[in-house]
């Protein structure tokens, strides 16, 4: 039950408010203009919509929590492979993707590194070929094997990280379940300080080829602005204010390769969303893309120092 | 049919959106009460799982499956599942040729009763990804009942989930497309014509 640590219930309940002030803000401007602002009331009551199902997923029991987690790379695994071209015979291969799933988040769960950290990036490596050659068909050997490889690497494996991360050994009082909090807080703020900077002062496209909405002045914007938030919220990690900076940073721009990351793939098939599942922000990937790049980036910093 | 109700909500739609989940196109285009004959792509068993699940649940119960006896009653664990928990129209394909009742006798009766009835019209599972030819059955139905709305909803990805003699199901999201309701009523066409109809209706984008 770490929602019974003050320090988490206390971040949670701030999170709600900030929650609550964004609603309070869009309801006055939607009376202002009068005008209904659709897409940005859903995207806010989505927001706690989200929050609420993480916080009972996560935070009241380990067990559960990691379950949780496992279920969330799940769907984005399953989105993965519904945007992306496949045939019917590449089902098979793709079935152990879905499949790892499990010894990956099992290993996560009882922290044995040496598995986790070579489970997907090894064995599913050499076992995905080998599979190929009993299934015999050798016409797109190399295209389909590459994109489930692909696909697990950075919805299974990368996003696996959040669940080791949650199940480290306390550092004195700081736990697991509290830099996964961190974690989280600041990669989704970092997404809503870029598109808000964004709106405000945006001028010049940082990358016009792939994401036409994103600017230069986003990225700045919130790349300050998350890192100011590393710093205040650091009582939720074991840093010092020169490593909560160094962490900030990190989360700020991994954040914002991964979303990139993943606009690629939707601008390589063709989509926008990559499905209409949350109302208001689109598909699973939409919402995990930073965290594909952040989880194990963030992960491996606080494993450096302190593990 | 108190089980069937029980069967999908507690049982099907769950799984249907954990493990597959749907994608509609035009949700607009789903009824929400009356009667309605719905036509639909077929190539898996999952196909008609995922049309039941885009339904309000009090809307289930009246909605029946019209599925060969052949295969559904072939053992007595599936009978029992085909009748009490799907509820399904038998259709008996042996028959169409001893001609001593009409074949889709069992589809007329409960049409009459006011249910609403699911036909796959390429007859049984095609090749997945392949729209089959359709039979003339739904065009005889329409002419019988010319002011029920014929509902074309296309599946895509069921074959790949569970494709015909496959045990292993792989996850993938299921997307429905709803077209607008058609009536055998509104235009004067012939049978023949309005199966060409309906099967073009289909296929367009």
């Amino acid at each position: 039950m770490s929602i019974l640590e003050p320090k988490i219930y206390a971040t949670l309940g701030l999170i709600y408010t900030i929650l609550l002030i964004a609603f309070i803000i869009y309801k006055i401007i939607a009376k202002r203009d009068n005008k209904e602002y659709q897409e940005l009331k859903e995207r806010i009551v989505s927001w706690f919509y989200m929050i609420t199902f993480f916080t009972l997923g996560v935070y009241l029991n380990d067990i559960a929590g990691v379950i949780f987690l496992a279920l969330i790379s799940y769907l984005a695994f399953k989105e993965y492979v519904s945007l992306i071209p496949t045939r019917i015979i590449d089902r098979r291969i793709i079935f152990y993707g879905y499949l790892f799933i499990i010894p990956q988040f099992y290993f996560a769960y009882t922290q044995w590194y040496a598995m986790y950290i070579i489970t997907i990036p090894v064995y599913l490596f050499l076992f995905l070929p080998f599979r190929q050659i009993w299934i015999g068909e050798t016409n797109g050997f190399i295209a389909n094997t590459s994109k489930v490889y692909w696909g697990a690497m950075l919805f299974i494996f990368a996003l696996s990280h959040s669940a080791y991360l949650f199940k480290l050994s306390p550092i004195n009082d700081i736990t697991g379940p509290m830099m996964l909090l961190y974690l989280l807080f600041l990669t989704e703020i970092n997404d809503v300080f870029q598109y808000v900077c964004g709106k405000l002062f945006g001028k010049k496209k940082i990358v016009p080829k792939v994401s036409p909405g994103k600017t230069t002045e986003g990225f700045l914007g919130a790349l300050v602005l998350t890192t100011i938030m590393a710093i205040l919220l650091r009582y939720l990690t074991p840093f010092n204010l020169f490593e909560s900076i160094f962490a900030g940073l990190i989360i700020a721009s991994a954040g914002f390769i991964g979303d990139v990351v993943v606009s690629m793939l939707k601008r390589d098939v063709g989509v926008k969303d990559s499905s209409n599942m949350i109302a208001g922000h689109g598909g699973m990937l939409d919402r995990l893309d930073s965290l594909t790049y952040t989880a194990p980036l963030f992960f491996h910093f606080v494993y450096y120092i302190y593990y | 049919m108190m089980l069937k109700s029980l069967f999908f909500t507690f049982i099907v739609k769950p799984l249907i959106i954990l493990i597959t989940g749907i994608s509609i196109k035009n949700p607009q285009n789903l009824p929400e009460n009356g009667q309605f004959i719905i036509i639909a792509n077929h190539n898996s068993h999952l196909d008609i799982m995922a049309i039941m699940s885009l339904f309000e649940s009090k809307m289930i119960k009246k909605i029946r499956p019209v599925a060969a006896s052949d295969y559904f009653f072939k053992n007595r664990i599936l009978k029992w599942i085909s009748l009490h928990l799907i509820d399904i129209i038998p259709l008996d394909r042996s028959m169409q040729r001893s001609k001593q009742t009409h074949p889709l006798q069992n589809v007329y009766d409960a049409l009459d009763k006011g249910d609403s009835v699911i036909i796959f019209p390429e007859g049984s599972r095609g090749d997945p990804e392949r729209l089959g030819q359709f039979k003339n059955g739904i065009g005889h139905l329409a002419k019988k009942y010319p002011n029920i709305g014929i509902i074309s909803i296309v599946l895509e990805e069921t074959g790949k989930c569970l494709p015909k003699n496959e045990a292993l199901l792989v996850p993938f999201i299921i997307k429905a497309e709803i077209k607008e309701p058609m009536k055998f009523g509104d235009h004067s066409l012939n049978i023949h014509e309005f199966v060409s109809k309906l099967e073009e209706n289909f296929t367009k984008g």
